[in-house]
């Protein structure tokens, strides 16, 4: 970020340990104003701790934390009467209505009037069953209630962890239209998610975290373009050629063959290149018979947040391939 | 005083609430209703004499007799109440929801207890009037004459007493929300309350005297010697060897309930909100 980005929200060197599981280890975020700030990472990586830290809930071992423009810490309270946030689950009370869970809630923090508990209840679109008890709501409707209770302030930066669990396709547009509203009138959304495409639809901003710390922050489009790809396919007699010209092309360690086999090679050169990859391997008289170009969000996540190679160890009988153990969320 | 009325509203209309003020009222009459059954059956054999059964069936008397039962019952339930309820505040993650909203801990927890005790009061004046309803019940059956429930020369006595018993079993209930919010628990805190209640109803049996001279300023003795009741000893009242002074009692029951208000609101305050 520029210095002279106003930012909404950030972190410097925020540090959080439960026992002896580190769960914050360094994180240094920076959320400008008026963007939607995708805040991406595999469990465990510290994204629901972060959460929790930026609403007060828990306090950091060290750090600081910057809220509006303004230090934030458990003291300063008042400061989140301008943030709303849906941390992990919805919390409601469920022997009440959604209407008196708003009108509940709206008497915490910054107080709230009869009309903007049911223009909230018009946005989420629980008007029809307003008047029912929430233990009576599907998932989905407890979180679109969780969604109206994180927006009864109107705030100016809000905060939500994981806010299309459970939503219909329906929920999920009306969501994407929503946050993407409240961003175009100023306000700052800071998602947390794992459906990654949903981010790649939502967010201009996106930071990933990894064991505790950020391994990489911003524009989206910068980052997909730093990680644009073009695969294509040749004969498996022409792999070795093919490797050669488009070395040429894309520069040294930038091309590799992904599949042997079948001879696919990958490229990491920007999307829009791929007419001039099909270009030069037809100077040379190889012709693809496949190709593909793209980025996505995805592969950018994967390959920031693998972690390192371990040493060869027998495998645990019971274990499932490919699953990390989940630590501290 | 919003978020306490906003606390009234949220509880008011749980089912435990519903439940508990029905077992509460429903248990003092009925007690009044046994008494005039019980009375009636004396010649049976049954061990109802007749100083208790105007104790308990004839005003003015009878108000001191209503005061000790109702206390007593909604005491008991009252706290298992008031330990659910403040324990939910855990288990549903709400609290989280009005800490992220920026309100003060010690302001939630605060008034939080605020819209409990208010309940609990109506509870108490509940199981007065279920108590009222009771002994004309139990007069009735037992064939004897009520006296005058109006007496206005008993009234301000009563009213008197009524506030003490208010102000014992909102300071007992505290017991029940500083377990709940120390746990950070629903179970926990009803454990805790059931396990104390118990105690302050076993030990004095069963312990030395020393030790049950100290179990005298426990928040169930003081609550109860606080009202000054007269008459029979009341289960709970018999926890104390000796009772204590009212006034002195009064301002123990006091001690005690600011004491665990600050233990719940520090709980609050320090606790890291991870449900």
């Amino acid at each position: 970020m520029t210095a002279s980005t106003t930012l909404a929200l950030s972190t410097t060197n925020l540090r959080k340990s439960y026992g002896r599981q580190v769960a914050l280890a360094g994180l240094d975020l920076e959320v400008p104003s008026g963007v939607v700030y995708g805040f991406l990472g595999p469990n465990g990586a510290g994204k629901t701790t972060t959460m929790r830290l930026l609403t007060g809930l828990i306090r950091p071992d060290s750090g600081s934390i910057s809220v509006l423009g303004q230090s934030f810490d458990e003291s300063k309270h008042t400061i989140l009467y301008d943030v709303g946030a849906l941390i992990e689950s919805p919390s409601l009370y469920p022997h009440l209505s959604a209407r008196d869970n708003l009108i509940v809630f709206g008497a915490t923090g910054r107080r709230v009037g009869r009309a903007r508990v049911e223009e909230l209840l018009d946005l989420v679109g629980l008007r029809d069953r307003a008047g029912d008890r929430v233990s009576h709501y599907s998932m989905g409707m407890r979180q679109r209630l969780g969604i109206a209770v994180a927006l009864l302030n109107d705030p100016k930066l809000l905060l939500l962890d994981e806010p299309a669990n459970g939503l219909d396709p329906s929920g999920i547009v009306g969501l994407r239209d929503t946050l993407k509203a409240l961003a175009g009138s100023g306000k700052t959304v800071f998602i947390s998610s794992h459906i990654l495409p949903e981010v790649q639809q939502l967010a201009d901003i996106v930071g990933i975290v990894a064991a505790g710390r950020l391994v990489t922050q911003g524009p989206l489009s910068e980052l997909l373009t730093s990680q644009a790809l073009v695969r294509v396919k040749v004969q498996p007699e022409e792999t070795a050629q093919a490797l050669a010209v488009l070395s040429k092309l894309a520069g040294d360690g930038h091309v590799e063959i992904s599949d042997t086999e079948a001879a696919w090679l990958t490229l990491r050169i920007v999307a829009d290149r791929a007419a001039a990859v099909n270009r030069a391997l037809a100077e040379v008289s190889i012709y693809a018979s496949g190709l593909e170009a793209g980025s996505d969000l995805e592969s950018l996540f994967l390959e920031l947040t693998a972690p390192p190679e371990p040493p060869p160890t027998p495998t645990r009988p019971g274990a499932i391939p490919g699953w990390n153990s989940g630590v501290v969320s | 005083m919003r978020l306490a009325i906003a606390g009234i509203r949220k509880y008011w209309t749980r089912s435990a609430t519903i439940l508990s003020l029905v077992l509460a009222v429903g248990f003092v009459a009925l007690e009044f209703v046994l008494a005039g059954v019980g009375y009636r059956s004396a010649s049976g054999g049954t061990t109802i004499d007749k100083a208790t059964a105007t104790w308990l069936l004839t005003f003015p008397d009878a108000f001191d007799a209503i005061l000790a039962i109702a206390f007593e019952f909604v005491a008991i339930i009252g706290l298992i109440y008031v330990a659910t309820a403040s324990g939910s505040e855990w288990t549903w993650g709400t609290l989280k929801v009005a800490v992220a909203r920026g309100h003060s801990r010690w302001g939630y927890t605060l008034s939080t207890f605020g819209s409990l005790a208010i309940i609990v009061l109506v509870g108490l004046a509940l199981g007065v009037l279920a108590g009222v309803v009771g002994v004309a019940m139990g007069a009735s059956i037992a064939g004897f004459p009520m006296g005058n429930p109006l007496d206005l020369s008993a009234l301000p006595q009563f009213f008197v007493k009524f506030a003490r018993a208010g102000i014992g079993i909102v300071a007992l209930t505290s017991v029940g929300y500083a377990a709940a919010m120390v746990a950070k628990n629903q179970m926990a805190g009803i454990g805790t309350v059931i396990v104390y209640f118990i105690f302050s109803i076993v030990a004095p049996a069963l312990l030395p005297q020393i030790v049950r001279d100290i179990l005298r300023y426990q928040p169930f003795s003081t609550a109860a010697d606080a009202i000054g009741l007269s008459g029979p000893p009341t289960t709970v009242a018999a926890t104390s060897t000796t009772a204590l002074d009212p006034n002195v009692a009064l301002a123990i029951t006091v001690a005690w309930l600011v004491g665990l208000l600050a233990v719940a609101a520090i709980s609050v305050q320090r606790a890291e909100v991870t449900g």
